[in-house]
C-alpha cells in the first residue's frame, strides 16, 4: 500500500514551521498525530504533491499550566496525556471524561487536542466540553498571533476559520470555581465509534438554586453549540427531577429547530431529551 | 517526493533507513525490515491489527508516516519473546486457546504488553479498554481477556494462581 507523494518537511521550531505554511505555493497541511490527516491521505482526499509540515518536533506546543487567567494546554497535547493530567481531571472533567473516549489507546496515544478541534468533525468529542468551558484557541500566523472564541472559530462541518498559513498553538480555559458537571455520550456500539450524541453540562448551585447552566451539545446540529435557550430557561430555578425532566425536552426542541428536522429527528429528538435529563441529574447530584 | 534518512531502533536494534515520506511506519517494518508480525487489516486505524509499542505506547502503525517514527524506539511482536523464551503474554494466549486463525493476535499482544506495562493488575473492565483498539473475528475476546488477566497474574509472580503455571507443574 503507498500513500499518494506529498512534500515533508519537520521544522524545529514554531517560526520555522510558520514560514513553511506561508513560503509552500501549493497546497499545504500541518500535520500532529495525523489519525485524522493519514486517513484522508490514504483516501486520496488532499492534493497530489502537497507539503506536509509534520510539527511533531515542536515540544513547546504540549503539555498543560494552570496560571492566572485559567488552563493552558498545548494545541499538541493528546488525548491520552489530557486524560491522565492530574489539573484537567480536577479543573476540567468534562475534557478528561472526553479525552478518554475518543477512540481507542491507539488513537488517543497520538491524536492532539489541537487535531481534533482543527478537524472540527460534528462529533469530536472534545467540543462540548471546550464550549462549556468557553475555551480561547490561540492561533499564529508568521505576522501575527490572534485568539479567538471556539465557536466563532467553528464555522460548519469540517471548517473553521483558520488560514492555511496559521497553526492553532494552544487552548486557554478560563477557570471555573464551583461548577459541577455532567457528560453523557451515545455511540452504535460500545467500544469504538464515532459519537451520535454528546452532552456536555456545567452547572453552578447557589443551595439547591441554579444561578448558572452551561450545556453543550455535539453530533445532534451540523456544528456543536451551546444551548442557550435552555441555559436561559433554567438560571433562578430550583433543580427537581421535574426541572430536568422539561430542560431535557426543551433541548431537544431547541436543538432540533437548529440543525433542522431530518430523517433521525424522531429518533434523535427524545434521546437527545434523556441525555440531558441524565447529565442535568449527574450534575445536580441527584 | 524526495527520499529521506530515518534512524529507527527496532527491538533494540538501531536501523538507519532511506525511505519516501509517503511510506508509512508499517511498510517499514515489513518491507524493510521484513518484520511481517505486525499485520494490515485496514489501514485507517479501525482493526488494531498494526498495533506496535511507539516510545512504549501501543500506536497503529498504518497511521504514522516513517518519517514521523525517525529518532523513536519501537517493539514489534518480534521482540516480544526474551532470548528464546515466550514473554507471559505469549504463553497464556497458547494456554487459553486465545487465538483461531491468529491475524488480530501480534496486535492484541502488543496492546496487552502496552496495559500490563502501566498497569499490572488491571481489572476486567481495563482489560477490555485496553484492548477495545483490536478487532477480533474469531474467538469472542472472552479467551483473550482471561489470557491476559492470566498472563498479569504471572507477570506479578502470584504463583499457583495462574492457569499457565499450573497446567507448566502438571507436566
Ligand atoms: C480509529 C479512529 C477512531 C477515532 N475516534 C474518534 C472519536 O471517538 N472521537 C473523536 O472526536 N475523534 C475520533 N477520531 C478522529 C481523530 O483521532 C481525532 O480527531 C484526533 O484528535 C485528531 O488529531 P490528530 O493530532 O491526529 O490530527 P491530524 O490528523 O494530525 O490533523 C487533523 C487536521 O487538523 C490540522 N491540524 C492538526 N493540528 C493542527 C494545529 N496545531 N494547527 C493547525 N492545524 C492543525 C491538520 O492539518 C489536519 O487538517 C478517530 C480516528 C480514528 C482513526
Ligand atoms: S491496519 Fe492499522 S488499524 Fe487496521
Ligand atoms: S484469532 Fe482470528 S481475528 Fe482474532
Amino acid at each position: 500500500m503507498h500513500l499518494p507523494a506529498f512534500q515533508y518537511k519537520r521544522p524545529g521550531t514554531l517560526r520555522e514551521a510558520l514560514e513553511l505554511l506561508s513560503l509552500s505555493r501549493g497546497p499545504v497541511f500541518p500535520l500532529a498525530g495525523g489519525t485524522d490527516l493519514v486517513v484522508q491521505l490514504r483516501k486520496k482526499s488532499v492534493a497530489q504533491e502537497s507539503l506536509l509540515v509534520d510539527l511533531g518536533n515542536l515540544t513547546e506546543l504540549r503539555g498543560v499550566q494552570l496560571d492566572s487567567n485559567g488552563l493552558q494546554i498545548g494545541a499538541l497535547t493528546t488525548h491520552a496525556q489530557l486524560a491522565a493530567a492530574p489539573l484537567i481531571q480536577t479543573e476540567a472533567p468534562l475534557l478528561a471524561w472526553a479525552c478518554a473516549r475518543v477512540g481507542t489507546p491507539q488513537t488517543r496515544a497520538r491524536g492532539t487536542l489541537g487535531g481534533n478541534v482543527v478537524h472540527a468533525s460534528p462529533a469530536a468529542d472534545t467540543i462540548p466540553p471546550l464550549l462549556v468551558h468557553e475555551a480561547i484557541l490561540v492561533i499564529c500566523s508568521p505576522q501575527a498571533k490572534r485568539r479567538s472564541a471556539l465557536d466563532r472559530f467553528l464555522l460548519g462541518p469540517y471548517r473553521t476559520t483558520k488560514r492555511t498559513d496559521e497553526l492553532l498553538v494552544a487552548f486557554s480555559l478560563p477557570k471555573l470555581t464551583n461548577f459541577r458537571y455532567g457528560y453523557q455520550r451515545l455511540i452504535r456500539r460500545q467500544a469504538v465509534g464515532i459519537a451520535r450524541i454528546i452532552v456536555a453540562v456545567a452547572l453552578r448551585f447557589e443551595g439547591r438554586t441554579i444561578c448558572e447552566a452551561r450545556l453543550a451539545c455535539g453530533a445532534v446540529t451540523p456544528v456543536a453549540c451551546r444551548l442557550a435557550g435552555v441555559e436561559e430557561w433554567l438560571r433562578g430555578k430550583e433543580a427537581t427531577p421535574s426541572l430536568f425532566q422539561e430542560a431535557g425536552e426543551r433541548a431537544g426542541r431547541e436543538a432540533i429547530a437548529r440543525s433542522g428536522p431530518r430523517w433521525s429527528t424522531p429518533y434523535k429528538q427524545p434521546v437527545l431529551a434523556s441525555l440531558v435529563r441524565r447529565a442535568l441529574q449527574q450534575a445536580g447530584g441527584f | 517526493m524526495e527520499a529521506l534518512s530515518i534512524q529507527i531502533k527496532v527491538n533494540g536494534h538501531s536501523h538507519r533507513i532511506q525511505t519516501l515520506p509517503n511510506r508509512r511506519l508499517l511498510d517499514i517494518l515489513r518491507e524493510d525490515l521484513f518484520l511481517t508480525g505486525t499485520k494490515e487489516g485496514c489501514g485507517i486505524g479501525e482493526c488494531g491489527a498494526c498495533t506496535v509499542l511507539l516510545d512504549g505506547e501501543a500506536v497503529n502503525a498504518c497511521l504514522i508516516l516513517a518519517p514521523q517514527s525517525d529518532g523513536r524506539e519501537i517493539l514489534t511482536i518480534e521482540g516480544l519473546a526474551e532470548k528464546g523464551f515466550l514473554h507471559p503474554l505469549q504463553k497464556a494466549f497458547i494456554d487459553h486457546f486465545a487465538f483461531q486463525c491468529g491475524f488480530c493476535t501480534p496486535g492484541m499482544l502488543m496492546a496487552a504488553k502496552a496495559l500490563l506495562d502501566v498497569n499490572p493488575n488491571p481489572s476486567r473492565e481495563e482489560i477490555r479498554q485496553g484492548l477495545a483498539g483490536v478487532l477480533c473475528r474469531c474467538t469472542g475476546y472472552i479467551q483473550i481477556i482471561e489470557a491476559v488477566e492470566d498472563a498479569a497474574r504471572a507477570l506479578s509472580g502470584i504463583a499457583g494462581d495462574s492457569f499457565t503455571q499450573r497446567k507448566e507443574e502438571a507436566r
